[in-house]
């Protein structure tokens, strides 16, 4: 089992912005930290700072029984001495030395059989098979990506860093190699920390959110808590207003049927891995539709009869938190609330069309 | 042309390429530092290699013959190393080569070192590489034919010097006499023709050199 890494510090530009790492962010071996904001929230640097590329000002960088940094004792451990995996946004693939020779950087100080051993493995491992010999500007996006992890991880490092890794991806590429990803980092035994502005990544990729924005901590915990009790309007600006829940896939074929809690749903066919089972409901408020009275003929595959718990006016709109069986956000106009006169406890149907009903892939299946 | 005028060109290629090979590690350095450094100390650095590009090379090589000299700061000391004299032998040729072609390599190199990707740099450092290996397996294969074509064009600057030349090794016949000083003499005694057939070889080696140099910087830029 590798140890775990334990960081908090501050990094101070040239120009005085400071990145804050205020409360503690740890990542356990085998599992995903994601740090989750907007970009130019400073998820990069505190990245690059735990890699050892930048040294911050204040704080402590903890690995298992190791300083890495700490700014009191004025420890600094240089990257060359941490060697952890790490893959930035753009790959940074050695351009001139081929796919093998990429692979093979970290494993210097090897036996060459083990070298060899090892390259094997990883060429196996990722289905590079027959790309060896190719220069990274011969290879497809995907590609890359593929490399530049196995370059990572060569070396079995116990830290794994991943800057963006799927934004530099057209979007049908990213949800096939998200699911890919995600496989590849459940067999790597190393703590890792993801970076991402995208939240289907956080949600599929995550056991635990950090989400960042001006360069501070502003909430971490599991994914669903994160995503769907947001603890300050700045977290709910960040996440959005979705309504994010845990579900388990009953039934697929060219639609898929999802139960949450008690409650049964349809969603239109998404790319999902074959077999998958756990996964996150992901609704967007504005595309919930309330009905009062009589239910009337209509083309939306799921109907939810729903009790109103609160509304919340936000400008012109009006936020209205529902119970189906799990807590549901609808977003009206203020008009709309009033000529269906809602107030709390109010008991309607909420409609919503099977492809406005996300699935995206959970982490782990077991609730770990 | 004569034997003699044939001993010059080789003499002059002899020593444009040691103090080609002579200039390159220190050059190299210098390049990568000026690419990479922040440090404070920068400009005036950067400002005392370039001075030679501006200098009257006159100046220069009598900055050189006054250092280099027996009783100078580095002549002196390598008078008490090795009991020989360095201004007005070969190797004051080779000296004053190296300083006067310095810059120009140093100018292309940087240039070219600047252009590769930091990140790529940082990318080796966590894969475990030290400044060393990071250099030679990262920096200097990137920035390969910025650096080539900064030797290219100093071997050509080298093979041209005349005045910081002639002021710290003068002109002695098969011993410091190179090209331009030799075509200088035959102009001088009034010779045209042999004046004019070194001068179409320091030509043709000058085209060479630049468009070798030219075409590496262009595909570079691809």
């Amino acid at each position: 089992m590798n140890p775990a890494v334990t960081a908090s510090f501050a990094f101070r530009f040239q120009d005085g912005v400071e990145i804050r790492l205020d409360k503690p962010v740890s990542c356990e071996a085998s599992r995903v930290t994601v740090l989750f904001g907007p970009s130019g929230a400073g998820k990069t640097t505190v990245l690059r700072c735990l890699a050892g590329l930048l040294r911050p000002h204040s704080g402590t960088i903890i690995f298992g029984t190791q300083t890495w940094f700490d700014a009191s004792s004025k420890r600094f451990l240089p990257a060359r001495q941490r060697k952890v995996g790490f893959v930035p946004q753009d790959y940074a693939l050695f351009p001139h030395i081929s796919v093998e020779r990429n692979l093979a950087y970290g494993l210097a100080g090897w036996r060459q059989s083990d070298r060899e051993a090892r390259i094997a493995e990883l060429v196996d491992w990722l289905g590079l098979g027959g790309l060896e010999h190719r220069l990274p500007g011969e290879l497809s996006g995907g590609q890359k990506q593929r490399v530049a992890l196995g370059r990572a991880v060569a070396s079995r490092p116990s830290l794994l860093l991943l800057d963006e890794p799927l934004a530099a991806l057209d979007l049908p590429t990213r949800s096939r190699l998200r699911n890919e990803l995600r496989q590849l980092l459940k067999q790597v035994d190393a703590a890792t920390v993801l970076v991402t502005h995208d939240r289907s990544d956080a949600l599929a990729l995550a056991d635990h959110v950090v989400v960042i924005d001006n360069g501070k901590v502003l909430q971490q915990g599991p994914p669903a808590t994160v995503f769907d009790r947001p603890e300050t309007h700045a977290v709910a600006g960040i996440v959005s207003i979705e309504t994010i829940q845990p579900g388990i896939i009953v039934e697929s074929g060219d639609l898929t049927t999802v139960t949450v809690g008690a409650q049964k749903l349809v969603a239109a066919k998404t790319a999902l891995s074959p077999g998958a089972k756990s996964v996150f409901v992901c609704i967007r408020a504005e595309d919930v539709l309330l009905v009062k009275g009589e239910p009337p003929k209509t083309s939306s595959r799921n109907s939810l009869p729903s009790i109103v718990r609160d509304l919340i006016a936000e400008g012109p709109m009006m936020r209205v938190e529902l119970d189906c069986g799990f807590p549901l956000k609808a977003l009206l106009t203020r008009q709309a609330c009033n000529e269906l006169g809602l107030q709390k406890g109010s008991q309607l149907l909420a409609l919503i069309k099977a492809p406005n009903v996300h699935l995206v892939e959970r982490a782990w299946p077991t609730d770990r | 042309m004569s034997g003699e005028d044939w001993e010059v060109v080789g003499f002059t290629v002899r020593m444009a390429g040691l103090s080609t090979l002579l200039l390159l590690p220190p050059g190299l350095g210098l390049a990568w530092w000026l690419a990479r450094s922040r440090a404070r100390g920068k400009v005036f650095l950067e400002t005392l290699i370039t001075l030679p590009l501006v200098l009257p090379p006159v100046v220069t090589g009598l900055f050189l013959l006054r250092i280099f000299g027996r009783h100078g700061l580095i002549g002196h000391w390598l008078y008490s190393l090795t009991g020989g004299d360095v201004v007005f032998t070969w190797r004051a040729v080779v000296i004053a080569l190296a300083v006067m072609s310095l810059p120009l390599f140093v100018w292309t190199a940087r240039t070219a070192f600047e252009e590769v990707n930091p990140a790529l740099e940082d990318m080796a450092r966590t894969l475990g590489a030290g400044e060393w290996r990071v250099f030679f397996t990262v920096s200097l294969p990137l920035a390969r034919r910025g650096v080539l074509a900064g030797t290219v064009l100093a071997l050509a600057r080298a093979l041209g010097e005349f005045g910081a030349t002639i002021m710290v090794a003068g002109n002695i016949p098969g011993q410091t006499t190179t090209m331009s000083i030799a075509i200088y003499q035959y102009v001088q005694l009034g010779h045209d023709a042999p004046a004019w057939l070194l001068a179409s070889i320091s030509a043709a080696f000058a085209f060479v050199a630049v468009v070798f140099s030219r075409e590496l910087l262009r595909r570079r830029k691809q």
